[in-house]
């Protein structure tokens, strides 16, 4: 009878353990990060009585969490994937977004600008034409600040992104290391594994691939190292390293990681992840595209006012600078000591391109190390590289470096300069007055000013036309006032090339023709306009590859491609991470109906237990009534 | 394979939520009737669509240039026009003074009606376009390019020549310099000019005038003897050295040459009398009217007067036509040139008509394909909605 009381209290015992596990199933339905419990009951070992064995009742044997940490590991990669993908696009759409909003299209503006020239050439003198161009131009400038300062806007919002998700980071990794100390004091008291703990745990690591790639090694003890990057130790055991987020060497507008109290930066070694993916978004897809932006502007101010510097204003002056200078230069790294500075600016506009080059001064030395290539080159300043003239300046100290990003910020500084519209040089430089006399057809067709400085001309320049002008048989031309000499007249091209100017003609000469070359009578002369609103078809940047306005389309397809990309990543990651999370689920999930199940089941068990007792309970019974009796 | 009740909740949840924004794309593409929302949408397409507006933008302007070269070419040919009737009343009149009936008082009277008709034709000449800039001043177009001093016609302008770019590549000029419609025209027949000495006794006629071409570019003189009355008139013919070039006998309407030039003479030659054949002097338009009018108010002495009167104003005539022709000459290139802006507009037309459908066909929304998407996508979230229920409904629980 005792056998069975205690087989009876045994089975209700497990049975009631048994359903409080399914309960607490049931109860963490729906809790994030919950392992199902599952609780496995034991045959206890009976007694021998006489030759049988009998049953000792049953005991639960333990209550373990169905986990298994294959796919606990495949659904952290797959995490950190999508969370950088979906960081990455997330910021891409919108920068994407910018331009195409047309309110903000550079295109558009710079189709106006460039069209206002051509308005301004159908009548070179107009107020209104020369008023709307100094508008369009303003417009155009407000367009490249606009998107500029958008993109400058985004490149915020990342940093602080970046900066809040590292504080998450540091946030998580301790409380890693302190699940790791408490699981490894529980394992070491307790017989069954801390199954909440250990769902704590994964539930934070799960988190932390969430901001960032992780790799996580188990440890015998039950805890876990996590690590970060390229193996960059974040959590060892009960230990954990801070990160931080300082500004970057070159570039103080932009962060960069690095472990607390140390001066190395990580953050290239980082990967996946939402930071991952907000770092490559900065560097692969804002930066790239706000230099191009900082190139475009640059190509097309040094354009503009090399071409303005060309022809003459309303005032029969030569074209000041129609755009202000941009501020380009190379960045002082913030450790540098010495006052050394390089200051940048164009020169062959051809030749300008995206750099990314730094200098650095070993105390004789200044070396070049090209970061695209890998190559290393000894310079000496005043230096032309890609386009720009780079000097330095001040005394440089043994390891100081510049970083030569010329672009970065070129557009803070892009503006009109001019203000007066009559300072507009719509104007050629030099025109022609044939002799009222001349015989012949000869006209002058072209003429430039190959030395643009003698314009606007102190005097006129008077040409004679000789047969015999240097020597029998050799014509040329008599030349006086401004330039004084004799040049010989090549027949065969018909030009002659008169010191600071090439003169081109037409017709044949006659003895005694001659023409008077004045500065242009800037009121109906367009030519300059002209020579502008080409600017425009030109493939006169990046190695005379491509228009202004190509650029500027190839910049938005180079956004438009990237955001596809990340968009289609995106859409793949997510696929990867529901598979791995669908698998995952179904190990470690609750599924109701199955605890429905269970829970009916062990109700039914447990009564039986019960009623065994009350049998026990009755045979007793039966056996003291016996014995009363 | 188990099924985590919570995961199937969150994946029909989520799967709701991305077909509810599949079909807002669809609704907004459909509001829009644009295919690419954003230039990632379509990247080749956004780039190409780049192109094509630029290229729409340059021929919206082409076609603003076009139109304003078209009007100041009308206008510079109208004025053309107005120019050669003009010359044509001053060939008329000059015609009409060449009359041996003409007294001097009526001669003075056509020299003040040549001399209006030729104000008339400086004011024309200082036409303004509808900017107000002056037509024909070259580059300076702010001054009036002509004005006449005592010394003859001044030309303030320059030989600047403005174009218009009315396609990628082809300009058109639009204002022409002064001078080169209106000055530098070689006088009487373009190659030699005659002059006629007053001290000539002779009633030699020098009539119709021709050249082979060649612009003469020395001074001959022409002398004419004769002994007696009787004996026939001899002309000799001298270059510029005084050297003797050919002599023969003159008589009545013959037709001298030398050096690919020629004249008909007429008339009776005195001994003694003489002329000059020199290279011809370029001039003006303007001053040619005045030089006219200048000839007519001269009063006329006698038949040798009225002889060389004769002469002058047949040269003058000449001269006339010479202007006539050159100016006719630039009407006809002015000519070419609105056909060239008719063929180019064309063009234009036909490539803004294409680029237009380029634009279209990459970036309109096929509303047909959009709204058979949109319903497709709509009993797609039906459907997913009406199984969420259902599934949801689904529990052991309630039957325990």
């Amino acid at each position: 009878m005792a056998d069975l009381f205690n087989v009876g209290t045994s089975a209700l015992l497990a049975f009631k353990q048994a359903i409080s596990t399914t309960g607490n199933n049931i109860a963490n339905a729906s809790t994030e990060g919950y392992s199902r419990q599952i609780s496995t009951l034991e045959s206890r070992v009976g007694q021998l009585s006489g030759e049988n064995y009998f049953g000792g009742g049953v005991t639960l044997q333990s209550v373990e969490r169905a986990y298994d940490q294959f796919l606990g590991a495949s659904l952290r990669t797959q995490t950190s994937a999508e969370a950088s993908s979906d960081s990455f696009y997330q910021i891409a759409v919108r920068v994407d977004g910018m331009l195409a909003d047309s309110g903000q299209g550079i295109d558009e503006a710079m189709n106006s600008f460039f069209n206002a020239w051509q308005s301004l050439g159908n009548n070179p003198s107009g107020r209104a034409e020369r008023t709307t161009l100094l508008a369009d131009a303003e417009t155009m400038v407000n367009r490249f600040s606009s998107l500029s300062e958008g993109l400058s806007d985004i490149t915020n919002e990342v940093d602080l992104r970046i900066e809040s998700g590292i504080e998450e980071v540091n946030r998580l990794a301790e409380s890693i290391a302190q699940l790791n100390s408490k699981i490894i004091s529980a394992s070491s008291s307790g017989v069954g594994g801390p199954n909440i703990l250990l769902d704590q745990r994964d539930l934070a690591i799960s988190n932390l691939a969430q901001l960032v790639g992780v790799s996580v090694t188990e440890q015998g003890d039950g805890s876990v190292n996590v690590s970060v990057g390229k193996g960059q130790a974040l959590v060892v055991g009960q230990e954990f390293n801070q990160l931080e987020t300082r500004r970057d060497e070159f570039r103080p507008d932009l962060v960069e990681i690095g472990y607390a109290g140390s001066s190395g930066a990580i953050s290239s070694l980082l990967d996946g992840g939402q930071l991952g993916g907000l770092l490559d978004v900065r560097e692969q897809l804002i930066e790239p595209a706000r230099q191009q932006l900082g190139l475009l502007a640059a190509g097309l101010s040094t354009l503009v006012n090399d071409q303005q510097g060309q022809g003459l204003d309303l005032n029969g002056q030569l074209g000041g600078d129609f755009f202000s200078s941009l501020s380009l230069s190379a960045i002082a790294s913030s450790q540098n000591s010495g006052s050394a500075e390089i200051s940048v600016a164009p020169a062959t506009v051809a030749d300008l391109t995206l750099s990314a080059v730094v200098f650095s001064y070993d105390g004789s030395d200044w070396s070049m190390f090209d970061e695209n290539t890998g190559t290393t080159n000894t310079v000496t300043f005043p230096l032309e590289y890609e386009g720009l003239e780079l000097s330095l300046s001040g005394a440089a100290v043994a390891g100081d470096r510049f970083r030569l990003e010329p672009y970065a910020n070129a557009i803070s500084t892009f503006d009109v300069a001019i203000t007066d519209p009559d300072q507009i040089a719509a104007a050629g430089s030099l025109a022609a007055i044939g002799g009222a006399q001349n015989l012949g057809g000869m006209q002058i067709i072209d003429l430039e000013a190959t030395n643009i400085g003698i314009v606007p001309l102190s005097a006129s320049v008077d040409l004679t036309y000789d047969e015999n002008a240097l020597g029998a048989g050799i014509p040329g031309f008599f030349v006086t006032g401004a330039i004084t000499a004799t040049v010989a007249y090549d027949a065969i091209n018909q030009t002659i090339n008169l010191v600071d100017m090439e003169l081109q003609f037409s017709g044949e000469p006659v003895q005694g023709d001659s023409f008077e070359i004045v500065s242009s009578g800037v009121s109906g002369d367009n030519r300059n306009a002209l020579a502008m609103a080409s600017l425009s078809q030109g493939a006169n940047l990046l190695g005379g590859s491509v228009s202004p306005t190509g650029l500027y389309g190839d910049m938005v397809s180079d956004v438009a491609n990237l955001t596809r990309q990340s968009e289609l990543n995106h859409e793949t990651a997510s696929a990867m991470l529901l598979q791995s999370q669908t698998s995952q689920a179904s190990v470690s999930g609750v599924n109701l109906d199955e605890e429905a199940a269970r829970l009916v089941q062990l109700q039914q068990a447990y009564q039986a237990a019960a009623q065994m007792v009350t049998v026990a309970d009755d045979l007793f019974q039966s056996l003291l009534n016996a014995i009363a009796r | 394979m188990r099924v985590s009740t919570a995961q199937q909740y969150q994946q029909a949840i989520s799967q709701m939520l991305d077909q509810q924004t599949q079909i807002q794309k669809t609704q907004i593409q459909l509001s829009s009737g644009q295919r690419l929302l954003k230039p990632s949408d379509d990247p080749t397409a956004t780039r190409q669509l780049l192109s094509l507006e630029q290229s729409q933008s340059a021929l919206q302007q082409f076609s603003t240039n076009l139109g304003l070269a078209e009007g100041r070419l009308s206008q510079t040919e109208s004025i053309l026009g107005d120019t050669g009737d003009l010359l044509q009343r001053v060939r008329e009149l000059t015609v009409q003074a060449n009359s041996g009936t003409q007294s001097d008082e009526g001669r003075k009277a056509i020299a003040v009606e040549i001399e209006s008709v030729g104000e008339q034709l400086l004011a024309l000449a200082n036409s303004r376009d509808q900017s107000g800039n002056y037509l024909f001043a070259g580059f300076r177009s702010d001054g009036a390019p002509f004005s006449i001093t005592p010394s003859g016609t001044e030309y303030l302008g320059d030989d600047g020549q403005r174009s218009v770019q009315i396609a990628a590549d082809v300009s058109v000029l639009t204002h022409d310099s002064g001078s080169r419609v209106f000055m530098n025209i070689l006088g009487a027949n373009g190659s030699f000019v005659t002059n006629y000495p007053d001290a000539n006794t002779g009633s030699l006629l020098i009539g119709e005038t021709s050249s082979a071409g060649e612009i003469l570019t020395e001074t001959l003189s022409v002398e004419f003897t004769q002994a007696t009355e009787s004996d026939p008139v001899l002309y000799e013919v001298f270059d510029s050295g005084g050297a003797s070039v050919s002599t023969g006998e003159y008589a009545e309407n013959m037709v001298l040459e030398i050096d690919g030039q020629s004249l008909t003479l007429s008339g009776t030659p005195a001994d003694g009398d003489s002329f000059e054949i020199a290279p011809p002097i370029p001039q003006d338009v303007f001053s040619r009217i005045s030089d006219i009018a200048t000839m007519l108010r001269e009063p006329v002495t006698g038949a040798t007067g009225s002889t060389q009167l004769s002469n002058d104003l047949a040269r003058a005539l000449e001269s006339l036509d010479q202007a006539s022709t050159h100016l006719s000459g630039y009407r006809s290139e002015l000519g070419s040139r609105l056909q060239m802006l008719d063929t180019q507009s064309q063009v234009n037309q036909d490539f803004a008509l294409f680029i237009t459908e380029q634009v279209s066909s990459i970036s309109d929304l096929d509303t047909t394909e959009a709204i058979s998407r949109l319903n497709l996508q709509l009993v797609g979230l039906q459907a997913a909605q009406q199984a969420y229920v259902k599934v949801q409904g689904l529990s052991l629980f309630n039957y325990i």
